[in-house]
Formats: structure tokens, C-alpha cells, sequence
């Protein structure tokens, strides 16, 4: 049986410095309409990290193993505590693809797409900057995720739609299985979210 | 104010619309999505639509003339007819004086980098670009409403929200959200050049 995926949740909003030479006092991170402070350091580090570095080659983290050995490759110690108080304050999820419990996380998240598109390269569409080179080379399912889930309210809905042919031709999401389409899809994200090509968010609640 | 810039300030800025997807077919298609729509743009068209964006480092409005004559210099024949294709498609959406709050309630506003915060040096400035790579920076209500507003309906519902949420907190000056959306006009062609915010009309399905 796989590992489950570790994947980091929110919107990062920064270090807060309150004043001039003051070292940060937290990171933000908005989740729906509220925002979780992570301390500067490991926690801040390792929610980072949780994106994944594609500099580091066969380091992608994905899930809680692969977060551990790129946590001791950058020399980030002391990690156990910090991802319990992370799953536990919701910035971080372990979603046990193929399970019931994939398709709960998938109905309660969303995605949102950053950067913009680039031209077409070897590896697939790149994003990134326009005017720059690309940050990344897409494969057709993430690009076909980053492209069109956002536009659903969460990723079960968005798996769905896929499905039901939004996806290009020839893409993996082009199944004609949700289920196949929904693993799809959440084996995608750390390929998207190692560049911050977007993020993972609640579904909100009212304001 | 001078004059030119008295002149300038009557004219309507024109917006782009919508997030490019990338170039196909060897360079000759660009793919712009508006809400569930795939707009494919020939390379002329495609940098009419880009240089709505603005370009980094102009300081003053950004109109149909600056388009114009940016594009003419980059070598279109007839950017006017791009222009007036893209406005009627709802690629570009122009804004004058008294026309803030209706271009707010019919757009959504999206981020499209990354919030990176304030620093030590500069705790009064608060950036946005990629990790590690600031492009632009705000004051904090601006940061706020730019990295919040994408949770409402259309921009004029985040301006709202934000002026509540100010006044709520007891910030000193809240501003209030005509106030903060002409402000955040004045600053929006600074994010779209360097890409740090796009325009959508696809609302919030939460």
C-alpha cells in the first residue's frame, strides 16, 4: 500500500515583521477566511519544504518520508513535532490516495492557479513569468489541473468535470473513471505546487 | 497636478482580462482564458492583450494610447482593430473616472504570485513575486485586499469586506471601499505588468 500524499493547505501570505531589525514574528497562511501563524524556523521551513524543491533531483516531497529526507538534505531538524502541530492545525493533510478519505479531502479542497502559461517545450506547456523562462514544464494532467480546477468549487467536482471531457485529448485525466481521475489529479499537485504554480484551500465557509 | 496629467486622469484605462494559458502550435496561437472560456489570439492580437498589462516601471495611466502606440512600436499595422476585437470579446475592459465601482462589481480580482510579507529592513512595504524574488510592493491594506480578494464575489464585494474588516479592527484612517478600489485602480496596472494579479468574471462557487 503507497504513502499516503503529504500536502501543504493555504495561501501563504509571508513573515510578519512588526518593526524595523525585528526578526519575523510568525508566517501567515490563510486557510478559507482565517489565517494560521506558523513559527519562523522549522515549522515555517518545513511547510515550505512541504511544496516541494525541484532543484533538489528525486527529492519532490510528496509524502512524509520524502518531507523527511529533504528536511535532513537542507539540515531542517526536529521535524516530527512540527508536522503533527501542522496536521493538526490543517496546513498540512495526508491524503491516502484511492481511499474514502481522498474523496472526503477532495470535497472539502480546492485548487487555485498561480502564474501564467508560456509556450509549449519538451516536457509539456511551461509556466511562469512572461518574459522569463519557464519555471516548470507541465505534464498534460497538471497542466489540464492547473488550467481548469480552479474553476470548480473542490477537486472531487473538478475530477469530475475532467472526466466529463474538459480534459485535453490524450491527457491522463481524459478517463472516463472519476476515480482514475481524481488520483490523477491529486498526484499532480506536488508538481504544481513545487513551483507555486497555485495552492490547496478549504472550501470557505461564509465570510 | 499638471496638465497633461489632468488630461491623462479623464481618459479610461483599459484592462486586460482573463489568464494566457501558454502558445501553441509552434509559437501562433496564444490561448487566453476568460471564466470557462478559451479566447485563441493570433501573435498580433495576443500582444495588444499583453500590453494592456502596462509595462513595468510607467508611471501614469495606462489607456488606449499607450496601447496603441507601444504596439505600433513593437510593429502592428492595426492595433486599434485588436483593440476594439479584444474589448468586444471581454478581453479588455475600460475604466473611467466615474466608473470604478461598476468595472469592480463585474470583475474578480485573483493573485497570481505569491504574498512574500515585509521584511526587517522595510516593515512598512509588503511584497509580492515568487519565493525569494519580490516584484512589487504594497502598503499593508493594498497587500491585504490584493491576496483576499479573490475569496469574494467580484473586486467591489473584497472592497467591502476589506473596509469592514478595517473599521471592525479600529484601524486608524480605514479607508472606505471606494476609497481603497480607487486606490487599488491607481496601483493595478504596477501588478498586472509584472504579473502579480490577474482579472477573471468567473464567480466564487464556493
Amino acid at each position: 500500500m503507497r504513502e499516503p500524499l503529504l500536502v501543504p493547505v493555504g495561501q501563504y501570505l509571508g513573515p510578519v515583521h512588526a518593526g524595523p531589525g525585528r526578526p519575523p514574528r510568525h508566517h501567515l497562511v490563510r486557510i478559507g477566511w482565517d489565517t494560521v501563524a506558523l513559527a519562523d524556523g522549522v515549522e515555517a521551513d518545513l511547510w515550505s519544504l512541504a511544496h516541494g524543491r525541484p532543484d533538489i533531483v528525486g527529492l519532490l516531497p510528496a509524502t512524509r518520508s520524502t518531507l523527511d529526507a529533504v528536511a535532513a538534505e537542507v539540515g531542517v531538524l526536529g521535524t516530527e513535532d512540527a508536522v503533527t502541530r501542522m496536521l493538526a492545525a490543517g496546513v498540512l493533510a495526508e491524503v491516502p490516495v484511492g481511499s474514502p478519505r481522498a474523496e472526503q479531502f477532495a470535497a472539502g479542497h480546492r485548487w487555485h492557479s498561480l502564474l501564467t502559461g508560456l509556450a509549449e517545450g519538451p516536457g509539456g506547456m511551461g509556466v511562469g513569468l512572461l518574459g522569463a523562462p519557464p519555471l516548470r514544464e507541465l505534464t498534460p494532467p497538471a497542466f489540464e489541473v492547473w488550467t481548469w480546477a480552479q474553476l470548480f468549487p473542490d477537486l472531487l467536482t473538478a475530477a469530475a468535470a475532467l472526466v466529463r471531457g474538459v480534459a485535453t485529448p490524450g491527457s491522463d485525466l481524459a478517463t472516463t473513471d472519476p476515480d482514475a481521475a481524481l488520483t490523477t489529479l491529486l498526484d499532480s499537485l506536488p508538481e504544481l505546487t513545487c513551483v507555486r504554480a497555485g495552492w490547496i484551500d478549504i472550501v470557505p465557509g461564509a465570510r | 497636478m499638471s496638465d497633461q496629467a489632468e488630461l491623462d486622469a479623464d481618459l479610461p484605462r483599459v484592462f486586460p482580462v482573463g489568464q494566457f494559458l501558454g502558445a501553441r502550435q509552434d509559437g501562433t496561437v496564444f490561448e487566453v482564458r476568460v471564466a470557462g472560456d478559451l479566447h485563441p489570439l493570433d501573435g498580433t492580437r495576443f500582444s495588444v492583450w499583453a500590453l494592456a498589462h502596462g509595462l513595468p516601471g510607467h508611471t501614469g495611466a495606462w489607456t488606449d494610447d499607450e496601447v496603441l502606440d507601444a504596439a505600433t512600436r513593437a510593429g502592428a499595422v492595426d492595433p486599434a482593430t485588436d483593440l476594439a476585437a479584444l474589448a468586444e470579446a471581454g478581453l479588455l475592459v475600460h475604466v473611467g473616472p466615474a466608473g470604478a465601482r461598476g468595472f469592480a462589481e463585474g470583475v474578480r480580482l485573483l493573485p497570481a504570485l505569491t504574498g512574500l510579507g515585509n521584511t526587517a529592513a522595510e516593515p512598512g512595504v509588503w511584497s509580492i513575486g515568487l519565493p525569494g524574488q519580490p516584484l512589487v510592493g504594497l502598503d499593508a491594506s493594498l497587500y491585504d485586499l490584493v491576496l483576499w480578494a479573490h475569496c469574494d464575489p467580484s473586486l467591489w464585494e473584497a472592497c467591502r469586506g476589506s473596509a469592514a474588516v478595517a473599521e471592525r479592527a479600529g484601524v486608524p484612517d480605514a479607508e472606505d471601499a471606494d476609497a481603497l478600489l480607487a486606490r487599488l485602480v491607481d496601483a493595478l496596472h504596477t501588478l498586472l505588468a509584472v504579473g502579480a494579479v490577474r482579472l477573471d468574471t468567473w464567480p466564487v462557487t464556493a
